[in-house]
């Protein structure tokens, strides 16, 4: 890393431009936001209606009913545009419209239906424990090793600086079962399981998390797995089995795009002290050298939540998402000035260097300084 | 005896809004859908969708505007208010209005009057038209009538402080209640005079309803010789109108009583009551927060914002306008301390309700527009 290392004076005006981009952002906040935002719900409103019904509207030309419409690609073509829709629908609700608004990037709106206090998405995960994991923790102590717990999700080895143990040779299968089940591993996350295994809190302390989780989760899985099959009869299995695969798709998709915000090689991570007395040009520095950007088109952005624009999301959590790309340019500009690193690449270098470091860290420091402890 | 007719909810929204079918849409609830496809078939009851259906101009700087509302809109008490929640570039503002209108009508009305420092009140006098579609609360408020209608009623109202009185006289009369009525109105002449020749006719219409008008401005001819802001003189000539009044006045007893206007009339009149000894004969409601009691002491302390990690210094305001100008974007409604919106917990430190005066300490919910920091707070926001 042959980065130059900024002194204080440097960091502060650093921080005064970075400042002044969020500051427009800001000040234009109005109409515009309010119709984008608008849209895209009632988008997906259409589109997560729409879906359920071609899945429904497949059943009839299931050959082994015997029925006069029988058509084996008719079903197919109806089945699979459903389950795709549907997992589209979902992953426009989690990630463009609930990652964003419960940021708060819609409160000044003053309307409820976009408010971060009283939105709730379709996954498992109970909105208000997202807010504090995700909006204070994850965004507060990005990347810094003890404090954020987005680091390996409690699950995985994701930084070299985290302890090996034997069980972290599994790592690419855990990381494997947290991408297909990823709904519950951001459901569980808040709830901190990991520290109920170490012994650092009891259950009596993880309990009303976990309730809550799990309250959720079954209203969210009865809904897909229980109630819209029911509505089958004895075709039960075949909407069961369309909604899950609607489930899977959105788990991949956030999983992939989650993971190429902060873990390709190159991204940084901190120790705990350095957010001791930091300014806010050093928080603006953190968020920038912990963070990676993925390219790619207007419909890709969208898609990813305007994820892909990590760096902007750290800088700017509560500006709407969708100003990032006009803000990227702005940014690049400054860290161009700076000579600060802006890690950016398309979605398939990223998310391979993701996988390099899973693997790779499922094995024991080469040089064993670092002691083997549980 | 009911004073307000009540019309059910909608026999299609009944059979939407079940949990089976809410559980089918969860977590948004199948309103969430519906308003997608219609806007007016929303299902949510702190936002009704309601449509201009008529504007009336009632006098150069104030207008009529009535509201067709969806299904969710059910009835209301003469006096209530509602809250009225209109977009503007992208944000929604919301401000509370009496409605204006007897209770026996299906589509209310509210009466605004285009103050200065007013942004709502000057769009809804300039920018409003007919078809537009705004969101309104269900009515709330205390400031009605009471069950058992007495045999004599008093109602002096300010300037649009009318709006509410104006409700509760055009019900009791078209219920055609005999209790002798008598309103003492102040405006500032006759031009802005809210409902001048609606209350005129009525008073020919009606025996038992007496009208007493009074004019601040000096240009302005007074009537009954009566000029000027409220006085004993103005209380004692509105009550010898009024045959069931003097006896009542005679036996040392004042007929219950309804004030609505400006702080310094309501104050006026609260205070004559209670010179009277009969200060529980009256209602009042207030259109403004009331400011004139500011806090006397020394302004200090530091309110701390604890989920934005964030602090300012104290500087006197009320907390929500802090907040704000702190850059955080707290819920807000009414900002007058009726709509409960903006309620917030704070988890230490002092504050004093404005409107009340009372101190507070600890752990509670407060409504950030009417509480003063007294020294340090700690807000959950």
């Amino acid at each position: 890393m042959n980065q130059k290392t900024l002194n204080a004076e440097q960091l502060a005006a650093f921080g005064d431009e970075i400042d002044a981009i969020k500051q427009q952002a800001l000040s234009e906040r109005g109409a515009r936001d309010a119709n984008y935002i608008k849209r895209v719900v009632a988008f997906q409103r259409g589109l997560a209606i729409s879906s359920r019904i071609s899945i429904f509207a497949a059943l009839p030309f299931l050959p082994s009913l015997g029925l006069a419409v029988a058509s084996w690609p008719v079903f197919w073509l109806l089945i699979c545009a459903g389950s795709i829709g549907l997992g589209i629908a979902k992953i426009l609700d989690n990630m463009e419209i609930g990652h964003n608004i419960i940021h708060g990037q819609y409160d000044w709106m003053g309307d409820p239906r976009f408010h971060s206090k009283f939105y709730d998405w379709d996954t498992n995960c109970p909105s208000e424990q997202w807010a504090h994991s995700h909006n204070y923790e994850h965004h507060t102590y990005t990347n810094i090793l003890g404090k954020d717990r987005d680091i390996g999700y409690g699950i995985l080895r994701m930084d070299a600086a985290q302890y090996w143990h034997p069980a972290y040779l599994a790592n690419p299968i855990f990381a494997t079962l947290l991408m297909l089940f990823f709904d519950m591993g951001v459901a569980l996350h808040d709830v901190e399981m990991d520290s109920l295994r170490t012994g650092k809190r009891s259950f009596r302390e993880t309990w009303p998390k976990l309730k809550q989780s799990l309250r959720k989760t079954a209203r969210i899985w009865g809904k897909d797995f229980i109630l819209f099959p029911a509505l089958a009869g004895p075709l039960f299995p075949v909407v069961m089995a369309a909604n899950a695969v609607a489930n899977l798709i959105r788990n991949i998709w956030s999983f992939t795009i989650i993971f190429c915000g902060h873990f390709p090689a190159e991204v940084h991570t901190f120790p705990k002290h350095v957010c001791e007395n930091e300014t806010q040009g050093h928080w603006y520095y953190r968020q920038l050298l912990g963070s990676a950007n993925i390219e790619g088109g207007k419909l890709f952005h969208i898609m990813s939540g305007n994820l892909s624009h990590q760096i902007e999301h750290h800088l700017f959590p509560d500006v709407p998402a969708h100003r990032y790309a006009e803000m990227a340019l702005k940014v690049r500009k400054v860290c161009n000035k700076y000579g600060i690193p802006y890690n950016t690449g398309p979605l398939w270098s990223q998310y391979a260097s993701v996988w390099a470091k899973i693997f790779k860290l499922a094995l024991p420091p080469r040089n064993s300084q670092t002691s083997i402890t549980a | 005896m009911s004073l307000a007719t009540t019309t059910a909810r909608s026999a299609w929204r009944r059979i939407v809004d079940t949990p089976l079918i809410n559980a089918l849409a969860a977590p948004h609830g199948i309103g969430r859908y519906l308003e997608v496809i219609n806007p007016m078939w929303s299902l949510d009851n702190t936002r009704i969708p309601a449509r201009i259906t008529n504007i009336t101009r009632e006098t150069d700087d104030s207008v009529s505007i009535e509201l067709s509302p969806n299904g969710e809109w059910t009835h209301f008490q003469a006096g209530q208010f509602i809250q009225v929640h209109i977009e503007v570039n992208g944000r929604q503002h919301n401000r509370c209005y009496s409605l204006s209108r007897s209770a026996f009508t299906t589509k209310p009305r509210i009466t605004v009057k285009d103050h200065d420092d007013g942004f709502i009140s000057h769009y809804l006098n300039t920018q409003l038209k007919v078809g537009d579609r705004i969101a309104i609360s269900l009515a709330q408020g205390d400031f009605v009538l009471p069950t058992q209608i007495p045999s004599a009623l008093l109602f002096v109202a300010a300037g649009s402080g009318i709006t509410p009185v104006m409700a509760m006289i055009d019900t009791l009369l078209e219920y055609k209640h005999d209790s002798a009525i008598t309103l003492l109105y102040y405006s500032r002449n006759k031009t802005s005079c809210i409902f001048k020749e609606r209350l005129e006719e009525l008073a020919q219409q009606h025996p038992n309803f007496s009208l007493l008008m009074v004019y601040s401005q000096n240009d302005s001819t007074a009537e009954h010789g009566l000029q000027g802001h409220f006085n004993q003189q103005h209380l004692l000539k509105a009550l010898s109108l009024n045959p069931a009044l003097t006896e009542q006045t005679k036996a040392l007893s004042l007929p219950l009583s309804y004030v609505c206007g400006p702080e310094q009339l309501i104050n006026a009149v609260q205070s004559e009551y209670e010179l009277l000894g009969h200060k529980d004969k009256l209602l009042s409601e207030r259109f403004k927060a009331a400011t004139a009691a500011q806090y006397e002491g020394e302004v200090a302390g530091d309110i701390a914002f604890n989920k934005s990690l964030s602090n300012v210094a104290n500087d006197g305001r009320n907390l929500l306008e802090q907040a704000e100008d702190a850059g955080l974007n707290p819920q807000s409604g009414c900002r007058m301390g009726i709509c409960h919106t903006c309620s917030c917990l704070k988890t230490s430190g002092s504050v004093r309700n404005i409107s009340t005066g009372e101190i507070s300490h600890g752990e509670e919910h407060i409504r950030l527009c009417i509480s003063q920091a007294l020294g340090d707070v700690s807000l959950s926001l």
